[in-house]
């Protein structure tokens, strides 16, 4: 299966919308000024924010490019499909203006008997990049079932 | 607290030793706006009638949001001390779903001193309303000394 990458500019808008979504509220997630005096140059990403960009590898895409469940219909998975365990590396940071890069490499996929039936696990690694310095390592599983 | 392996004893009422807690309760406007933000149109996280077609009894808390709840706690906790998050694994055993009570829980595991500060090892758990641990992982903070380390376990304190 081959990488899969997208590169895409961090807006102060994207980080807002992200750190309320979560109830991130540190001023540092939404005041320049405050996260300026604590030593950042612009707007600070919370830590999970790189998902935003993970979980859609930069596509946008209309409805009619999805399956009836909402999932892309070039997903690898078929059937219903879950998040598996994910473990997360944060090496820098985020900052609004930065131009951050994510490519997923497939790792591997097993089928198995799971309590409820037969069930396939994929697994990948995305990095996540800033001016080709790695800032976050995520490995992830998605299980459909 | 001394030497290269530390803390960890659980205490007088054998609980591990706290090093950040928080409760959420993500709505159905929660869920959409981080369906919105991440642009992940899975039906699941805000189309009941589909989420109970799929098997579950209500809309389902997306498992990233889940993670980014437990990384905002911890990297809220390391920062109040002068450390950072650096590592978070977790896997979830059960849905959690839109409108239960979550309780996110770090407790300290081991804090080890290392060449450059100290490599804080943390339990963290995400548990609903009836008590059951829906997610479960491990972290590690860097914390830069074993006075910070202290701090960590008692945020009411002021850090050094």
């Amino acid at each position: 299966m081959p990488d899969k990458t997208a590169t895409q500019l961090i807006t102060r808008h994207d980080i807002r919308h992200f750190a309320v979504a979560i109830g991130a509220m540190s001023p540092v997630h939404h005041d320049v000024a405050a996260a300026r005096e604590r030593g950042f140059r612009d707007l600070l990403a919370p830590a999970f924010f790189f998902t935003t960009l993970g979980l859609s590898l930069g596509r946008v895409m209309p409805a009619v490019q999805l399956r009836e469940d909402g999932i892309p219909r070039d997903d690898e998975l078929d059937g219903r499909v879950v998040a598996g365990e994910t473990t997360v590396e944060w090496l820098g940071d985020i900052i609004a203006g930065d131009e951050v890069q994510v490519r997923q490499r497939f790792t591997g996929s097993l089928t198995k008997i799971g309590r409820n039936g037969p069930l396939t696990i994929f697994e990948y690694t995305r990095t996540y990049t800033v001016a080709d310095c790695p800032v976050v390592v995520e490995r992830i599983a998605r299980i459909g079932r | 607290m001394t030497g290269n392996v530390t803390g960890g004893a659980p205490d007088e009422t054998g609980a591990q030793p706290t090093i950040a807690a928080a409760q959420v309760q993500p709505h159905e406007v929660d869920l959409f706006m981080f369906s919105a933000a991440s642009w992940l149109t899975h039906r699941i996280h805000f189309d009941r009638d589909y989420a109970r077609r799929e098997g579950f009894r209500d809309l389902v808390v997306h498992g990233p949001m889940q993670g980014a709840y437990l990384a905002d706690l911890l990297s809220g906790a390391a920062e109040r001390v002068g450390g950072r998050l650096t590592r978070l694994s977790f896997r979830h055993h059960q849905p959690a779903y839109c409108a239960e009570q979550l309780s996110l829980l770090a407790v300290l595991k081991s804090a080890v001193e290392e060449e450059e500060g100290w490599a804080v090892e943390a339990e963290v758990s995400i548990r609903n309303a009836a008590e059951v641990i829906v997610t479960s992982g491990r972290a590690t903070l860097r914390v830069p000394d074993q006075a910070r380390v202290k701090a960590l376990l008692h945020p009411d304190e002021a850090a050094p």
